[in-house]
């Protein structure tokens, strides 16, 4: 805090401890990284608890799962905020409507989301019991397994419920004055709706769609709770998998738990690659070579 | 007819978001509600007593909950003011970089990230401990405080610290008076959004803290999975829910007063502040200051590449790990920057 301090040095030192702490992170992953890469005692180096993985039946169905999850929760999350930013576009009032409702929901903790789901979705629950009360079902055995289904409907649901409000709150934030300006400009050279959300605001709401797309599937990918408790009990989703064998009392299950944790990892890091490509073309289609 | 498909529109998007969320205000005051009736035999307050029975480990786990959201989020938002206030005021070597690589952590997975840091914990002693949970709390609290921040000393002018320095203040005085009140709100919206992020853990918090430290979300996670008790697991639901939605009430009720309290004083200077582009790091203009500033920034910062500033280089163009505002269990965060479409005049938008 002096004045002799160099202006830059200083800016490093006050980043200094918030660098710290993501150095800390960064440390305890490369620890678990060089955890899987152990034998069954945890001591020098061996590829075998990738093996193991390999052979796992189990396992191998947990990866498409866990990614077919995170991409149709990604898909149908967007594609509701898209429609849903668009419906409500012409409307300052609307739009000031729905950025509260999506911002009221993205209050609810992910945990709370997947209890409430459960209380409503499973063969007790209330839809079950309105199910029945107009005569579609004889009783709770009859209603479709939404919750622990194979189809993992509960699981999609919540993940909607969650992550689509996430998506619209992003957009409505790129949906800057500017933009509508150059669709007020379009409009009045004579575009017609579809083109102007062809042309003017999709490609002008990309990168912010980019980004929401990546933070949901890297959440919806990684995410503990939500399939814990109302997905099914085989295959499970990844995170699912990887906390079960995490826990197991046979020590020569942990390489395999760290190595999960590895591959999690790395399909996020996939993922983030992909969206700075993507994103990196938008800006080049946007701004030219 | 226009107004009718409007109405309706809303109507079943509001229905879509209370689906979920209304039957838990019904269970939790049920005494009796076997299938198949569709309203409960008997009501009762019996889930809350039990609630209130200390073998429960409700209250105490409330007060965990309250103590590591609370000390998340004094970690969080102070270690993000210095890191932004670095970032943005003296535009440290690799800039860009530095950002990048503190937003990182909101991609990082919890499980992996859980695992590894018992690996380090396990070695220093800090496993099973609230000091070691609060501490992974941190991690994912960072990258928002941060972003939050800059976008709050987007608009800072340093040479207010420099004249009331000059004209005689203390440091101490100069903090009090100036810098911590032209923040106010970027703080408060970073703290938010810290307190949240630590309030909805989970998993992280089951690993590290080895069973030891139970927060309300371990309990909920138990009776939703396990107990059959319908009430008591609809109880621990409305607990979980009520802190987060007083806190962005409050949040937003004092945000919107400083808010008025700058646009009395200098009404021209926060207008060019209030649109979210303007705000974001860089290409606010300095009279953008506090009041009007740093919730929009939040958003616009959130909005990502269409706003950047070029500051940053090219680097920043790519939506690295965390560009953005939002995470998903920043869901809530990005929430707490809730005012910003009210913070809006009229006039700006159209």
């Amino acid at each position: 805090m002096t004045v002799r301090t160099p202006p830059r040095l200083r800016g490093l030192l006050l980043a200094a401890p918030a660098l710290a702490v993501v150095g800390f992170a960064a440390a305890a992953l490369l620890l678990a990284a060089r955890g899987s890469l152990a034998d069954g005692l945890g001591r020098g180096w061996s590829l075998s608890a990738y093996a193991d993985l390999l052979r796992d039946p189990a396992l191998t169905g947990s990866l498409p799962l866990s990614l077919e999850i995170a991409a149709l929760s990604t898909a149908v999350s967007a594609a509701a905020a898209l429609a849903v930013v668009g419906a409500v576009s012409g409307s300052r009032r609307a739009r000031a409507a729905l950025d509260a409702a999506a911002r009221a929901t993205l209050a609810v903790p992910h945990l709370l989301a997947a209890a409430a789901f459960g209380l409503l979705l499973s063969g007790a629950g209330l839809l079950s019991r309105l199910a029945r009360a107009a005569g579609w079902t004889d009783g709770a055995a009859d209603f479709p397994a939404l919750v622990g289904g194979p189809g993992h409907t509960a699981v999609l649901l919540t993940y909607v419920w969650k992550e689509a409000p996430f998506v619209t709150i992003m957009l409505l934030a790129a949906y800057t004055p500017a933009v509508r300006d150059l669709e007020t400009a379009a409009r009045t050279l004579g575009a017609g709706r579809l083109r102007r959300l062809r042309h003017v605001t999709l490609p002008l709401l990309a990168p912010a769609l980019t980004e929401a797309c990546l933070l949901v599937f890297a959440f919806t990918f990684a995410a503990y709770e939500i399939p814990a408790l109302l997905g099914a009990t085989a295959p499970r989703a990844l995170p699912v998998e990887a906390v079960g064998l995490y826990r197991s009392v046979e020590l020569g299950d942990r390489p395999g738990a760290l190595a999960l944790a590895v591959v999690i990892g790395l399909v996020i890091a996939l993922a983030a690659t992909a969206a700075a490509v993507v994103s990196r073309r938008l800006l080049r289609a946007r701004t030219g070579p | 007819m226009s107004r009718a498909l409007r109405l309706t529109g809303a109507a079943l998007l509001a229905g879509w978001i209370a689906a979920p969320l209304l039957p838990l205000l019904v269970w939790a005051f049920t005494g009796r509600w076997v299938y198949p009736a569709l309203v409960p035999q008997e009501l009762s307050a019996r889930a809350w007593t039990r609630a209130a029975d200390p073998h429960q480990q409700v209250i105490a786990a409330t007060g965990t909950s309250l103590g590591l959201a609370l000390a998340t989020a004094l970690a969080a938002t102070a270690l993000g003011a210095l890191a932004a206030r670095g970032l943005v005021l003296y535009r440290p070597p690799a800039a860009g970089l530095i950002r990048l690589v503190l937003l990182a952590p909101v991609l990082v997975p919890p499980f992996a990230l859980a695992v590894g840091v018992q690996e380090v914990f396990v070695r220093a002693g800090l496993a099973d401990r609230p000091a070691g949970v609060a501490l992974v709390h941190l991690v994912p609290a960072l990258p928002y405080t941060v972003l939050v921040l800059i976008g709050g000393y987007a608009g800072y002018d340093l040479r207010m610290e420099q004249t009331a320095r000059t004209l005689g203040a203390s440091r101490y005085a100069v903090l009090r008076h100036v810098t911590l009140p032209a923040l106010a709100p970027a703080l408060l919206a970073a703290a938010t959004l810290a307190f949240l992020v630590s309030w909805s853990e989970y998993l992280m918090t089951v690993l590290v803290g080895g069973g030891v430290v139970t927060t309300l979300p371990l309990l909920l996670f138990a009776s939703a999975a396990g107990s059959g008790n319908q009430a008591f697991t609809a109880v621990l639901g409305i607990l979980t829910f009520v802190p987060p939605v007083v806190l962005f009430g409050a949040t937003a009720t004092i945000m919107r007063r400083h808010r008025a309290v700058w646009a009395e004083a200098d009404p021209p200077a926060a207008v060019p502040g209030s649109g979210p582009p303007a705000a974001v790091p860089g290409s606010g203009p300095p009279a953008a200051v506090a009041g009007a500033g740093p919730p929009a920034a939040v958003v616009a910062a959130g909005s990502g590449s269409s706003a950047a500033p070029p500051r940053f280089g090219p680097s920043d163009s790519t939506p690295g790990p965390g560009r953005s505002a939002a995470a998903p269990e920043a869901g809530p965060p990005a929430a707490a920057a809730g005012p910003s479409p009210s913070a809006t005049p009229p006039g700006i938008d159209r």
